[in-house]
């Protein structure tokens, strides 16, 4: 018989075919996993878009819904604060047409406010508006009543509004339309900081009552770009606003992809299809070693990571203020190599630290030297302190959250320690339960961080060692020393900056003379960027989510290669 | 056929219920104050008390599960008002009424001075109207997202549906005929190099996680195909084709390799019944006899595998959806219970397992057109 035999030769031969295809394929991703040439194509996009990638889904563009940075990301380019930063991080006015001024006993600011600014909706911003965006942060559906909190009769309207009663706050007073007067409560320095955060922005009152809670959806402020379009966990889309009270944005549309896997992203980026993205795990070295060289940008972060001791801990030989514990204290930060775990580690992304204050912010004592790793001081500290070669020490959990490089920087450690005869058991947990733990005062030893909310010593000083602030809210050493509180105290009624920041450092003095914790490194932030991209420079307040919060957006600029700037 | 159909539908009333209840209380068993994880770790206990509050979380569980399925009457709140007194509907309605024609001070005065208990302001003013989420999923309302202030659940996860939908349709697609055919394939030939290639690739298959398979696929195969790499292009069908492409084939690919397996075994067993060799003997084309005689006959063990890997892709779809940045509902899910967003963590496992169930009773029911005898219930 002769049968046509056609049809499965053909299905025969096709997944001949697709055999082949697969082991072509294998072989061309083991070529491509020995190496080679990183490939990054430099095409800018040709309407001059802005491509970014976002790591999550913002979870609220409400000014007084934002607590990530994510939010505070993209709330910064669609709405404008008060006061704002310059590249050094001063405070500059932003919507106020100059610095506040203060009255004598420092309770009082005045702001004049500039002229002309409009809402996207076209309206003009008045000092109204400024009263009801701020006495917004006081109503319930608020997530940060904190930051109206120092003005006067601020804590009753908190209270009201819990009462479901009118938020209106004593403190606020329109004066004329371009004119808003704040009083506080007492004396607070850091006021302005506070004002200066994406909560404090100006909203219109008509959209807000208008959309109620899908305002945060929709929301319409005074920045630079409008948002036109947010597709959840896909993409937003923003357009210059032409009515920007500093000149239209030089770049039309921002678009931000939602791209949660960091293998994707760099993938788009080499591909051509993000202006940035942030470097992942590992492929620092590689780029730098690459022709790419010049899309890599690194620099600092006003956010420090240091393993504290429990003061408080009973029976722990670590905690506590006597002679014998801080020697033992500053003997182990002798025997830590913080140059191996910033140089090889985390390929160079954290600095060594000196102290508590960060390099970038006003403050920080660069001449300060740090603890280098010197295991015949070490040795020499643990005889004094009682314990010769670690002995009559019982080995001692070192908790941390199983985050990113956590592991690797606590296995360093533990080595590092070890070496001068101290055991250390690592013990890790999920964040959630790891905060709670700590805010608890569970643990004895433990890895932890700050990021500054504000570019001021006060952000981390208050919150990190006064003693009103134990627990949850930062002190997670139980730091308590009467004088370093008085030190803190002082510094709000003092209005002049210098003398301001003379209490801080002197408060820095004494806490570092107390060791309570292994000073590690402050952190810096790495992200690629396309050589066209110009007029982007991030400062230690920028992290690389929806490409930072305070760069001045509507200066940046694409500018194909070979085109005049 | 048909009361065989109605035993079947009844039958999955009560596992969607118990899957409701199951999430339920998994969700109330998660650690942490949903208020206080919305509202942040140093927020005020009396703020987290009045959110927990209006959202209806201070109830006890057993209320809020009532609640939730809307045995308990819906209500209705004014944002900031009184919270003892629930404002009936109509209020609500009115009020919205005021703000959407941007009523004057003088007509608020007037509706506030009919509803004591209330001032102008909480009418004028209050940024939100707020409209309890406890209208009940027999209503058809699966409530209010916890995170996403505004949004309705429905809407949340609405358009995520339709792209994991679309996902998990292209992947089966993907599937059946990779894994068909060569299930088919290694049959016919078996025992040959074909056979043991195929089997052995299905065993890569099996083995490799979609995760990695997705990765490789848009290093080395997005660039030369000329594919998006990532993200989903709705402004177009082709768009739309263009960038489910590879998450389809990715997802696809691994559920093939077991469908493959299986249909092999299958048509091994049916290739060696004796009626088969009558087919053979009659003459017929081989074509005809592996298609029409082997392969429908084989087909019921495969159809259950498909109607099963279907499961599976959802569940794959999760991983898929965050290597392809695709906005399915997977990602919602795993987004809102990072956010512990309640609300949308119970509806979107609600719509997955009433999805899942649907599919399952289709495979069910399917078996009647494959097999008479289960038709007409003699199966």
């Amino acid at each position: 018989m002769n049968m046509p035999r056609s049809a499965f030769d053909l299905l025969a031969k096709s997944l001949g075919a697709l055999l082949l295809g697969t082991t072509l394929l294998g072989s061309l991703i083991l070529s491509g996993c020995t190496g080679g040439e990183l490939g990054s194509k430099n095409t800018p996009d040709p309407n001059g878009t802005m491509r970014l990638a976002l790591l999550t889904n913002p979870p609220d563009l409400d000014p007084i819904l934002i607590s990530d940075t994510t939010s505070s990301g993209i709330a910064s380019k669609l709405f404008n604060t008060l006061v704002g930063y310059d590249a050094d991080l001063n405070l500059i006015p932003e919507l106020a047409e100059a610095m506040p001024s203060v009255s004598p006993d420092g309770k009082t600011y005045t702001f004049k406010l500039r002229k002309g600014v409009k809402f996207h909706n076209g309206r003009e911003v008045t000092a109204e508006d400024f009263k009801y965006s701020l006495e917004r942060l006081a109503s319930t559906s608020s997530k940060r009543p904190n930051v109206v909190k120092p003005i006067r009769g601020a804590v009753q309207a908190i209270e009201n509004g819990q009462k479901g009663g009118d938020t209106a706050i004593e403190g606020l007073r329109v004066v004329d339309t371009y004119t808003l007067e704040i009083s506080l409560e007492k004396p607070y320095y850091p006021f302005l900081f506070l004002l200066a955060m994406e909560n404090a922005s100006v909203v219109p009152k008509e959209v807000v009552a208008e959309r109620g809670s899908s305002f945060s959806r929709a929301p319409v402020g005074t920045g630079p770009y409008r948002l036109i379009e947010w597709k959840e966990n896909d993409r937003l889309r923003l357009e210059a606003f032409e009515g920007y009270y500093e000149g239209k944005a030089k770049v039309p549309v921002i678009t931000m992809r939602i791209i949660p896997e960091a293998l994707t992203r760099v993938e788009e980026y080499k591909a051509g299809n993000l202006e940035m993205v942030d470097v992942t795990q590992g492929m620092l070295p590689r780029w730098r070693g690459s022709a790419h060289a010049e899309d890599v940008r690194v620099y600092p972060q006003a956010s420090l990571l240091y393993y504290g001791f429990n003061l408080e801990k009973e029976g722990s030989p670590f905690a506590g203020y006597g002679e014998k514990a801080r020697k033992l204290r500053r003997a182990m930060n002798w025997a830590i190599d913080r140059e191996f775990i910033c140089e090889r580690i985390v390929d160079g992304r954290y600095t060594p630290a000196n102290g508590i204050v960060p390099p970038g912010l006003p403050g920080h004592k660069a001449s300060r030297p740090q603890y280098s790793r010197d295991l015949v001081k070490a040795n020499a500290l643990l005889v004094e302190a009682g314990y010769p070669l670690g002995k009559g020490l019982e080995s001692v959990d070192l908790w941390f959250n199983n985050q990113g490089d956590n592991a690797k920087i606590a296995q360093a450690v533990q080595q590092n320690i070890k070496e001068i005869g101290i055991t250390v058991e690592l013990k890790q947990l999920d964040w959630a339960a790891y905060i709670e733990a700590c805010d608890a005062g569970e643990p004895s030893f433990f890895r932890m961080g700050w990021v500054a909310d504000y570019p001021d010593p006060e952000n981390f000083l208050y919150f990190l060692f006064h003693s009103s602030n134990k627990g949850p809210n930062g002190n997670v050493t139980f730091y308590d020393r009467p004088e370093v509180d008085a030190l803190i105290d002082q510094s709000y009624l003092e209005t002049d900056a210098e003398k301001r920041l003379a209490l801080l450092q002197q408060a820095e003095e004494l806490i570092l003379a107390d060791v309570p914790w292994l000073f590690l490194a402050s952190t810096k932030e790495g992200m690629l960027v396309k050589p066209y991209v110009k007029n982007f420079n991030p400062t230690p307040m920028d992290d690389d989510s929806a490409g930072g919060s305070q760069i001045p957006w509507h200066e940046v600029q694409i500018v194909p290669t070979g085109e005049a700037q | 056929m048909l009361s065989y159909t109605l035993h079947r539908i009844i039958g999955v009333i009560p596992v969607i219920l118990l899957v409701t209840m199951l999430v339920f209380t998994l969700n109330a068993m998660i650690p942490g104050d949903p208020g206080r994880i919305r509202l942040g770790q140093r927020a005020d206990p009396n703020q987290v008390e009045a959110w927990n509050f209006k959202r209806g979380y201070s109830a006890p569980f057993f209320t809020q599960y009532l609640r939730y399925l809307g045995f308990a009457p819906a209500r209705v709140y004014l944002d900031d008002a009184d919270h003892h007194g629930p404002v009936d509907e109509s209020i609500y309605d009115e009020v919205r009424e005021l703000r959407v024609r941007g009523a004057t001070l003088e007509e608020y005065e007037a509706f506030a001075a009919q509803h004591p208990g209330y001032s102008v302001d909480t009418f004028r003013d209050q940024p939100l109207i707020y409209r309890s989420h406890f209208q009940g999923v027999l209503q058809g309302e699966l409530g209010e997202s916890d995170v996403k202030a505004g949004k309705r659940v429905i809407e949340v996860i609405g358009e995520a549906f339709f792209v994991t939908l679309r996902l998990a349709f292209g992947s089966i697609i993907v599937a059946i005929i990779l894994g068909v055919g060569a299930g088919i394939l290694s049959a016919v030939k078996s025992r040959t190099w074909i056979d043991y290639t195929s089997m052995v690739l299905a065993i890569i298959g099996v083995s490799m996680p979609v995760f990695w398979l997705g990765i490789l696929m848009i290093m080395f195969l997005a660039g030369p195909l000329g594919l998006p790499r990532s993200g989903f292009d709705d402004a177009s069908v082709f768009g739309m084709v263009r960038s489910l492409v590879l998450p389809c084939i990715a997802l696809g690919v691994i559920s093939s390799a077991t469908i493959a397996r299986l249909t092999r075994s299958a048509m091994l067993d049916v290739l060696s019944q004796d009626y088969v060799r009558t087919a053979k003997a009659k003459g017929l084309l081989p074509r005809v006899v592996v298609l029409r005689h082997a392969l429908r006959n084989a087909s019921i063990p495969i159809v259950t595998v498909v109607g099963n890997s279907f499961g599976y892709l959802l569940v794959g779809a999760v991983l898929t959806e965050s290597v392809f940045a695709l906005p399915g509902l997977g990602r919602t899910i795993v987004e809102s219970i990072a956010g512990r967003d309640r609300m949308v963590i119970t509806g979107g496992i609600l719509i997955m397992s009433v999805i899942f169930v649907t599919v399952n009773l289709l495979v069910d029911l399917s078996y009647g057109i494959f097999d008479p005898r289960v038709r007409h219930g003699r199966g």
